[in-house]
Formats: C-alpha cells, structure tokens, sequence
C-alpha cells in the first residue's frame, strides 16, 4: 500500500494522463487515498515556472486529484492554487469524469460546484470540467456569476463548434441546464457583451438562438420580455445593455406587450443609452397609434428626450408630436410649449423642424462663450539642490515619473554643484542607491543612443565616481566623437537633434565631471519653459572668470539657446566688459541677436504602407545663417525622409526648454509624434503643445501645423492639451493657415475631422470664437470641395454658423454660398443655407 | 475580515406600502430612522439608485465591490452614503429637510438593503405624488418576524474601510471653485484620464494642466454615475483644494443640487489611487496626543445635521484647534463624515469596526516593526541591505526610498519618515 505514491507519482511526474487513470482505476479506494498528502507536497513543493511548460504533467496532477484526495473540497483547494487555476482550460474533462466516478455521484457535485464557487477567472478557466461533473452527477446547475458566464462563452467557443453542422440554436435547445440558467442572464452584471457575441465560424448569437426558440415555444415570451426590460431599466455598460434591446427587437413586442409595460418604457426614454431609448421610443410609437397611450405621459417624457443631445431621437420624437399635434388640434398649444424645447438643440435642421412645428426660441439665447483663459506667468525654476541628501532624494526620484525640464535640469545641475562642495556625500549617499536607479532591466538591449535616461544615470554614477560601464563609455566616446565632427552609426533611426542636445549634456557630465570639474553649470534654466534670464547668464559667467574657470563647451553653447529673444542694452553692456573667451562669445552672441531664425519648408512625406496615413504634413529647416555651434547647427538642419518614419519613443516634454525662444524649430523636429497621435491613433505626447505655447518666438508652419495634427488627435487629452495651446497662441498664430492646414488634412481622409470639429469647438467656448471663426471659414472650401465631403461636414458648418453668430462677423464664403444654392435637403445643405443668412449682409 | 448583512427580509417598493428600506446593525439589529413621505419622489429614488450604482462599481480593477450603502438618520436628514470597490470613488446622498415629510424615530447610522428587485422597481419611480418610505422595519415586524433574517456575508477589506474613513479627512480640505448649470456636466468627454476643469461662461472647460481655480476631473467616467440625476438637478459644484500650475492630480467632489436633494461624488487623485492610500492621517495616527481629545469630543456628538466646533469646544472645555484635531482622528476611525456643502463634519458611526482597520494602516504596522526591529539610527533607516536618509523639511519628512520618490508626499509620509517620527517620540518620554 505504501508503495502506492511511488508508481502513482512516477505517472503524474512523466505527465502520462492515461496511465495515471488506468492506475487509480485498478486500486483501492484506500490505495488512492494513501497517496493525498504526497501529492499535495508534490505540487506544493513544484516551482510555478516548472508547470509552465509541462501542461501534460499538470493535466496528471489534476486527474490524481480528483482521484485521490479525501474530499471535493480538498480537490478544488489544490486546482484553486494560482498555477493550477490558469491553466485548467487544457486539461480534458474525459480522464478527469472518469476517475471522479470511482468516488461517487455526491463527490462530483460537490466538487463541480466548489470548482464553480471560486474566483472568477479560475471557475471560468475550469467551467468545462466543473459542468461536465455536474452533469456527470445530474444535480442542478451551479448559479455563480463566473459558471454562468462559462455556460454562455461555451456555446460560442467550445471545440465542437468548429463543426459547421453545429449551430448555436440547436445547441442550446438540446441544453438541460438552459431552463435552469436563463433567468441568471438577466441579473449578471456585464454579461450582455458575450451575448451578443458572434460564435466561432459565425454560427449565430445567443440572442439570435433565444428569439427563435421563444417562436418556437420552447422558451416562455413573456419571461424573455419582462427579464430584458428589468436589465434595460437597471442599466448596465451600454455595450453590455445593447444584447437586451436586440433581444426585445428580435422578439418584436405586440401592442398588448408594449402596452402593459409603458411606464418601463417612458421610463427608458430619458437617461438610457441611445439605442435603448430609441427602441423604447418605437415601442411607444406603437402603443401610441393604438390610442392606448395618454397625452399628459407623452407630452411629459417629450419634454425629457428632446433635452437630449442624439439627433436621431430628438428628431424621431417631434415628427411624433407632429402627427399628435394634427390628431388632437386643441391641445395644440401644449404641445408646441414641449417642441420648443428642442429650439436649444444644437443642429440646424432640428432648430429648423422644431420651428416648423410651431416652437418657439428662448427669448434670451444661453450665453455660450466664456472668458479667454488668462495665461499666467512662466514659473520660475525652484531653488537649486542644495546638499548631498536634497541630491540622493531628488535621483531617487527621477525615474519613476516621465522626466521634466525641472527635475531633468535640476538634478543635472546638482550633480556637478553639490559634488564641487561635497563630494565624499554625494559618493556615500548616492554610491549605495545606483544599483537600485538603474532605469535599464538586465534583459533590456543595449541602450539607444537616444536614451536620456540611460544617460543621466551614467552621470550619476559618474558623480558617485562609479565610471567605466558600457554605457559611461559610449556616452563619453558620443561626445567626443561630435566634438571631432565623427559621424557616428550606432543607430539605425537618426537621433532627433533636441534630443541628442539633451542627451549630449549628460554625456559631457560623464566626460568631464572628474577631468575637468567646475562649481556649477551655466545653461540652468531660470524659468520653468527654459530660458535663461541674460542678466544670469552674464552673472555666472563673470563668477567662473573672477574664480578662474570656463564653462563647458555644450552647456555654454546650450546656455546661449536659452536666451530670450530680446536683451536689454545694459545687460550688453556688462556682457562685453567681460573678458574671458566664454563672455566674450555671450557678448557677440547678444550683439548678433541671438540664434538666426531657420528656414522652414513645408513638406509633404508619402508612404504606400497600409497601416500609414497617404500623406503627412512635415517642415524642414535649413539654417538662417552661418554656423552657430555645434548644437545650434544640428537643431537648425532637419532633412525629414521623404516617407513617414518609424515611430521611437523620446522624451519630447523636455525639448522646448533645448530651444525656447524657437519653438518652431521645437515643433518642426516633434511633428512626427504630434502627428501620430493623429493619423496613427498613437498615444501622443500631450504636454509637448502647451509647454511650446509658454514658449517664445514666431508660430511659423512647424507649430500651425503642429496644431493641426493636435486638435485631430485621437486621445481625449491630447485634444484638450491641443485646445490649451490653441488658446494660449490665440494671439499669434495665423487662423488662415490652420485653417488650410485642417481643411487639406479632412479632405484628403489623414484625420478625422469631428475630432477636429470638437476640439474647435471647445476653444470657442473657452474663449476664442473670432480664431475659431476664422478657422473654420479657411478650412470649409477644401472640406467642401472633397467628394465626398469628409464625414462630419455638417458639423463643422454647424460650427461655423455658431461662431459666426457669437462674433457678429459678416463676410462671403463662395464655397458655402455655392452648396446652400443646389437643391438639396441633407444636413449639410440645412446647415450651409443657415450660415450663408448668417454670414451674409444684414 | 467579513462583513455580515442580517436583514428582516428584502427591502421592498410595493404599491400599497411605498418603500421599505430594511436596516441592518448600527444603534439596533434593525433599527428604524424615518417613516413619512419623500417629497420628490422620482429624484430621490434616482439619487438611491446612484449611490448604489457606486457601491457595486468598481472603476479601477476587478475587485468585489458588494458592499451594501449605509443610512445615517440624523435629526433633520437622512443620508445615503457608499464608497466603491475600487476605494477611489465615494457617494452621498442627502435628503434635504425639504424632501422629506415624516418622524424620525430614531438616530444613527445603519447598513441599507438595495438589492436588484428593488432596483428595478426604484427605476419605475416616477410622477409628482410623494412616496411613502420607511427606514428601517417597525417594532411590532422586529418582534414578530424574529429568527426569520436573510443573511449575507461578503469579504470587508481593511483597505475599503480605509479609504471610506479617509476620504472624509481629505475632503476637510476642500473649498467651493465654481458652480454652472447641471447641464454643463453632460457635455463632458468620458475619458480615464487625468484632466482639470474650469468655468467658462454657463458652461465648462477641460484643461491639460492645472491653472488657478481649476478643480481636477480624475477620470471623467467614474462621474457615470452622477448622470441619471442630472435632469433633476438646478446646478453642479466642484469642490477641491486650491491648485496652481504644476501640481499633481488631486481628488475633487461633484456636487449635483435640487432644493430638496443633494447628491455629491467625490473622486480619487487618479482612477488607480485609492483613497485607502492616500496616508492624509498617517502623521496624526503617529502621535497619540489626540486620541484622548477625540474620545472626549465623540461623547458629545449628538447626530445633529453637522458638527458645531465652538459648541463642542464649550462642551468639552478643549480650544476649537484641539476639536478639530479631536474630529480629524474621529474622522479616521469612521465616526464622523465631512459634507463639503456645509464646510462641517456630520456625526456618522459607521456600523464597522474602522477604528481597528485604521490602527493597521500597513505603513504605520511596518514603521512600527522598523522601530521595533532597531533599524532607525538617528536619521537612517536600514532596510535590509538598503539603507535610506529621512530629512526634516518645513512641513514634514522626506525620504530617499523608491516609494516616497515616486509620490513626494502626494501620499503622506512613507514608512521611513514615520519610523523615524515614532522613534524620535519615543526619546522624548
């Protein structure tokens, strides 16, 4: 007897299912039971990683289970276990129902029940095998949330279904538990999305099964109805409502059936999700024309659906008042009183049926324009890191939030101020954490050399005076090879210049910060956007000449970019008393005017890919005058590729303060994201567009473009980060040329243009109507010369129309004007007749 | 931990009796706090429907959220509160003197049985007669029904008992920044975003970043459940602490009115942020000076709307300072509940034990243990092979961990910076 584990676990250990049957078959009861304990201690004493790849083994161990264990509840408490649980989809339920039968009919209820009971994700994964036992045994159903859900996805997905002869119809007719499980369909949470789900090999829904069955009397009508309209009145996901209203569609109510739930129905129209409503709204229509439904309801939930946004229903809703007004003439009165409600809606063409019908609009129209945000000033820089402890607090800190100009530049800077005053704290407190920083898992690739992370670690280490590491050398050898003018070929993406600017001031600290340490960094920004006050900047460097040292040679360069774009004549002045070959430079510098705006060129890039947009807008830059550095030359050379790119991820939040009073230049090099985030469905990187509208310098075709693209972005933060720096620009930025910029891209099908439409409306609401006006009335003649006009065309002249109202502008719009004349009665012709009266001389 | 739900039997909306709410535990077995008539029938039923449209979402992950809401019958008011499964998303309703027409026979704060059915026929509610309700079962049905209780008993985490009490302390921070038409909400993208929002004209903006006046809107679908109410609703005010440029996400409340009903929603940091971590208290909990004072001021309580302090402060002799502090523990421990419309606490027991759920907090358990184990050395904690470096700043502790550097005091202290404040308290007795 003793023996009995030995040649069982021998079995279970090689994965060998059928054996392991074939043995718990040809032993004892009592041989079986001896052998539990080591079988838990077996899989106990398993680590998971083991069970990954061996799901023979685990079907074994399941089987043994299910034959050895003391009782059900010791068996689901083993298959319960985390490794288990996830993994009895696979095993097959034959060898599993063989061996429960040795011990008993109340044994496999009990444990298809337990199997039942567990968590959600386990009892699903076990479904198959807990509803085999259950039926083995002939007790009812388990009722549990997860069972029911297995039930259901079973009849979409089970492996018979691949047999084209098999329906889900038939299925389920055949099915001995549907009786017994069907009401649990309407009270599970969420559960309307599987019902509505296509089956493998499209063989029907479960909805489709239950609308015929019910025909053919097998499922009671009644309990189908009153179950759907009870869910619909609770509520649920919409997505998981939308079963039920198939459901009650497929069953086509009679009138009597309608009629006897009215008050659910007025009771859907309000605040159910659009199809619901409409549904209700059908129904209702129904009881309605039977004379079977009371004025004072009607007029009542009236009012409540046309206060709804959704066109369709609102519409719906007063062609039905119509034909009530014609039927019962005397309370006529009453029942324009209701259309007038509908006189607010947005639309043009349900402002114009509501009228029609006798509406009247609000006598004072709501106000809708809100103030111009005010934009507040550009914060200041906090305060320097000031000791070794502020500085370990502040690395351990940056790599668990994306990096921002402040912490960025402000732990940059600490590193070389606080290792010049302190450096035997800075290598004992930031020495011990270095391990634990590292932003790069083992498994992680060699790094980018674009990898701003990677590079400020290694300038960390580089401060702990942990040098020689991969990355430390690289970072060195890239410095010095752009130093020389070496071309370097470790990436097969050119790095963007912002980006490499950044990465570069890291590299220097690696560089330099042991050979040729100095007490602070220049190019510290002043303010939060980036730029340097040049009053400063002068200040600092007349310390390192009084102290006798110079800067580096790209944080000098870089703290020239960050000058404003105008110098006072004193801080000139003091700049050319200075001496050293560093102040002599910031004199000429300030002399010449700072960095010479580049030369933008619009371009448009082409791509044949299926999974590209046809087209991009991009801008290339040629420099606006001879060399200004090394980092200002690379920023002010973009040759973007003649086909859109490959997307990487990079720290775009941080290239404006590279070059703040270009932002421009910022933009044309980040169009690639911002464009994504549009034409792609990317994520795009939303603060990139507000932080350049704190910026300075003129808004040329890179940002108007860049506006474009961020207003269309798919993500809803992204669009309202959009609308923010829309706003901020308001002032500078040329409407026209947005305009034409969002007219080409609707038209030509890159974006999509509600998204566009939506956030333009916004930022006329938020302040900016006679922009926003403008807007518009440039992008309307490419999105109305388009054929077909993009979808969404009604809504932009809806747009129009508002803003043109909002700001009283008067002016000709051939385009409009020419669509509003041809016959027609669509949206868009509705909509452009009301913005030609609008537009047109009083 | 389990809490265990003993009803009389199921709550029940009939024709001839109107509603009956049934209660369990709090001051009784089944205590009974109001029988009269709601004014506003149809709103009132939608606002119970949202608030338990709270108590069994959960907006953040998959976690059990089947907790029933709790009534607090005070003298002049009902209250309806619940709190979601994910902790992030906190739900009251108020039944204003206005809507409401009735005795109230008894006070305090009891568990409220919203099931299903009843769900269904609260939906159905609707017309301009009152509705008769009762809260809780009369004495002759407690008498007669006994022994007969349906029972039900669902996994109570520490975390969920947590953050409820939590909530309640942060909201103590909040002011009024605007208020607009309740239609303004409807127009609201539904995105799971961070975004903050600010008037503009009778309506509202979304913004990327936080400006002055703005009230942040962490996840605007998890205000789904504020939508039914809107057509009832004259206005809606956000309340939230004071924010400029540069600010992390913090939590908001929403507040839709009517003159009879109030129905507020308050909202985590971020959708993943339960309240339960928030640590707003950790620092009072580390201290024990007030405990005393907040045994003292929950003598006095007595459910009335809100909490007076210069009255309690008369009543117990400690100076109005010391009643707050006294407040924000009893706070903690779920023994009364902020209501951001009055600016003032509200009595309110909650039928657990908090107290206890509070005192686990797991970073006071572990700073405890720290303590305990010697690993502070003045200000250093060893952690196993790490070592990190507590600093006192001006309004508290920061700390080298990974933990602190990722929320910088968004959360409270880490466990660190407690174990160094516990440690240096106990060289001081």
């Amino acid at each position: 007897m003793s023996d009995f584990w030995p040649r069982l676990g021998w079995h279970v250990h090689r994965g060998e299912v059928d054996a392991t049957v074939r043995l718990l078959h040809n032993a004892t009861e009592e041989q079986r039971r001896s052998a539990a304990a080591d079988l838990e201690a077996y899989v106990k004493k398993t680590p998971p990683e083991q069970w990954w790849s061996r799901q023979h083994r685990l079907q074994a161990v399941v089987v043994a289970a299910v034959g050895c264990l003391p009782s059900a509840a010791r068996v689901a408490t083993l298959l319960g276990r985390t490794v288990i649980a996830d993994s009895m989809v696979s095993v097959p339920v034959k060898p599993v129902v063989q061996v429960a039968r040795l011990r008993g009919t109340p044994f496999m209820a009990d444990l298809g029940h337990r199997l039942a009971a567990q968590r959600e994700a386990a009892a699903l994964a076990a479904y198959e095998v807990a509803a085999a036992l259950v039926v083995e045994a002939g007790s009812a159903p388990p009722d549990t949330d997860a069972f029911v859900r297995g039930w259901v996805r079973h009849h979409l997905f089970a492996q018979e279904m691949l047999d084209p002869r098999n329906v889900v119809l038939d299925r389920m007719r055949d099915d001995p538990m549907l009786t017994a499980l069907l009401p649990r369909l309407f009270e599970i949470d969420g559960i309307g999305t599987d019902l509505t789900r296509e089956s493998w090999r499209k063989q029907g829904t479960v909805v489709t099964a239950l609308a015929t069955l019910a025909k053919e009397g097998r499922l009671d009508r009644t309990m189908l109805l009153d179950g759907c309209v009870g869910r619909l009145l609770r509520g649920d996901r919409p997505n998981a409502l939308r079963a039920f209203g198939l459901l009650v569609d497929q069953l086509a109510p009679t009138v009597d059936e309608a009629a006897a739930r009215t008050l659910d129905l007025v009771r859907l129209l309000p605040d159910a999700p659009s199809t619901v409503a409409g549904l209700a709204q059908r129904l209702l229509r129904q009881v309605d024309d039977a004379g079977r439904l009371e004025l004072d309801t009607l007029l009542k939930v009236s009012e409540q659906v046309l206060a709804r946004t959704e066109k369709g229903l609102v519409k719906t809703q007063l062609r039905w008042l119509g034909a009530v007004a014609k039927r019962e003439p005397d309370r006529a009165g009453e029942i324009a009183g209701v259309v007038s409600v509908a006189c607010g809606h947005p639309a043009a063409d349900i402002q114009e049926l509501a009228r029609k019908l006798g509406g009247e609009a609000p006598a004072v129209p709501e106000p809708w324009v809100g103030d111009a945000p005010v934009a507040a000033p550009v914060a200041a820089m906090p305060p320097p890191i000031s000791s070794a402890g502020e500085l370990a607090e502040e690395a351990a800190a940056l790599f668990s939030a994306p990096l921002s100009v402040v912490s960025f530049e402000r732990v940059l800077a600490g590193l070389v101020a606080v290792r010049a005053t302190d450096p035997d704290g800075v290598t004992e407190l930031l020495t011990p954490m270095l391990d634990r920083l590292n932003p790069r898992s083992e498994f992680d690739h060699l790094p980018s050399p674009a990898d701003l992370n990677d590079a400020l670690w290694s300038a960390i280490r580089t401060a702990a005076g942990a040098t020689g590491k991969s990355s430390w050398q690289r970072l060195v050898a890239i410095v010095r090879d752009t130093i020389r003018g070496v071309a370097r070929h470790d990436s097969v993406v050119p790095v963007p210049a912002p980006q490499r600017a950044l990465v570069l001031r890291a590299g220097e600290v690696c560089a330099r910060l042991t050979k040729q340490p100095v007490p602070n960094l220049v190019a510290t920004p002043t303010s939060v956007n980036g730029h340097v006050d040049a009053g400063t900047l002068v200040d600092r460097l007349a310390a390192a000449e009084r102290d006798g040292w110079e800067p580096w040679r790209f944080d000098l360069e870089q703290a020239l970019l960050r000058l404003p774009r105008e110098v006072d004549a004193d801080v000139l002045a003091r700049a050319r008393k200075l001496g050293s070959a560093a102040g002599t430079r910031l004199a000429d510098w300030l002399a010449a005017g700072g960095l010479p705006d580049p030369v933008p060129t619009r371009i448009a890039q082409r791509s044949a890919a299926v999974w590209m947009p046809e087209w991009r807008a991009v801008v290339a830059l040629a420099p606006g005058g001879p060399g200004s550095g090394l980092l200002a030359d690379e920023l002010c050379t973009h040759v973007p590729p003649k086909g859109t790119g490959v997307w990487m991820p990079l720290t775009e939040a941080l290239w404006p303060a590279v070059l703040p009073g270009h932002r421009d230049v910022i933009a044309a090099w980040a169009l690639p994201t911002i464009a994504a985030a549009a034409d792609q469905d990317q994520p795009g990187s939303r603060e990139l567009l507000p932080l350049l509208a704190e910026c300075t310098g003129p808004v040329g075709p890179a940002l108007t473009i860049a506006l474009a693209y961020g207003l269309a972005a798919k993500e809803t933060t992204d669009r309202v980060a959009a609308v923010d720096a829309v706003l901020a620009l308001a002032g500078s930025v040329d409407p026209v040329l947005l305009g034409q910029e969002m007219g080409a891209m609707a038209a030509g099908g890159v974006v999509k243009l509600n998204r566009g439409t939506g956030a333009l409306t916004d930022a006329a609401r938020g302040g900016a109507p006679d922009l926003v006006r403008a807007v518009v009335c440039a992008a309307l003649p490419a999105v109305l010369a388009a054929t077909p006009p993009p979808r969404g065309t009604p809504d932009l002249l809806a747009l129009a129309a508002e803003t043109v109202t909002a700001t009283g502008w008067r002016g000709s719009l051939p385009e409009v004007t020419e669509l509003a004349g041809r016959p027609g009665k669509s949206r868009s012709h509705v909509e452009a007749r009301r913005l030609t009266r609008l537009a047109g001389p009083e | 931990m389990l809490a265990s739900y003993a009803y009389l039997r199921p709550s029940e909306l009939s024709g001839d009796d109107g509603l009956l709410l049934q209660t369990s535990g709090g001051p009784a077995a089944h205590p009974r706090f109001f029988n009269g008539f709601l004014t506003a029938a149809e709103a009132t039923a939608t606002g119970l429907l949202a608030v338990a449209e709270v108590a069994r979402s959960r907006y953040y992950q998959q976690r059990p959220a089947l907790l029933d809401p709790v009534v607090t019958g005070a003298r002049d008011r009902l209250r309806f509160e619940s709190f979601s499964g994910c902790c992030g998303v906190y739900a009251r309703l108020d039944v204003l003197p206005a809507g409401m027409d009735g005795e109230m026979p008894g006070h305090g704060t009891t568990n409220v049985d919203v099931n299903p059915p009843l769900r269904q026929a609260l939906a159905r509610v609707g017309g301009g007669d009152p509705l008769h309700v009762a809260v809780g079962p009369d004495a002759l049905e407690v008498s007669t029904m006994d022994g007969s209780v349906t029972e039900r008993k669902v996994p109570l985490a520490a975390r969920w008992l947590r953050g409820f009490a939590e909530v309640q302390v942060i909201a103590a921070g909040f002011e009024p920044r605007f208020e607009v038409p309740a239609g303004a909400l409807r127009a609201l993208p539904q995105s799971r975003d961070v975004l903050w929002v600010v008037p503009a004209g009778r309506s509202l903006r979304l913004t990327s970043r936080p400006v002055a006046g703005a009230v942040c809107l962490p996840g605007s679908n998890r205000l789904a459940a504020l939508r039914p109410f809107m057509r009832f609703a004259t206005t809606v005010r956000a309340y939230g602490p004071a924010v400029r440029p540069g600010d992390r996400p913090v939590a908001s409340t929403w507040e839709l009115t009517s003159p009879e009903l109030r129905l507020t929603l308050t909202l985590s940091p971020e959708p993943n942020r339960g309240f339960s971590g928030e640590g707003a208290v950790l620092t009072a909990l580390a201290g024990d000076d007030v405990v005393d004072d907040a045994e003292l001021v929950s003598t006095v309580l007595s459910w009335d709307p809100t909490v007076d302090v210069p009255a309690l402060a008369d009543a117990t002799g400690l100076d109005a300072g010391r009643v707050r502090a006294a407040l924000t523990q009893l706070g903690t421990s779920g023994r009364v509940g902020y209501d951001v419309t009055e600016a003032a606490y509200f009595h309110r027991v909650l039928p657990y034990d908090a107290a206890a759920a509070a005192a686990m907090n797991p970073r006071l358990v572990a700073a405890r243990a720290l303590v305990a184990a010697g690993a502070v050395h003045g200000m250093t904690v060893h952690s196993g092979e790490a070592r990190y470096h507590v600093r006192a700043v001006a309004d508290g502790y920061t700390c080298t961990c990974p933990w602190w550097g990722k929320h910088r005091g968004d959360r409270g202290p880490c466990k660190h910076a407690l174990a160094v404040q516990l440690a240096s308290g106990d060289d001081d007795e």
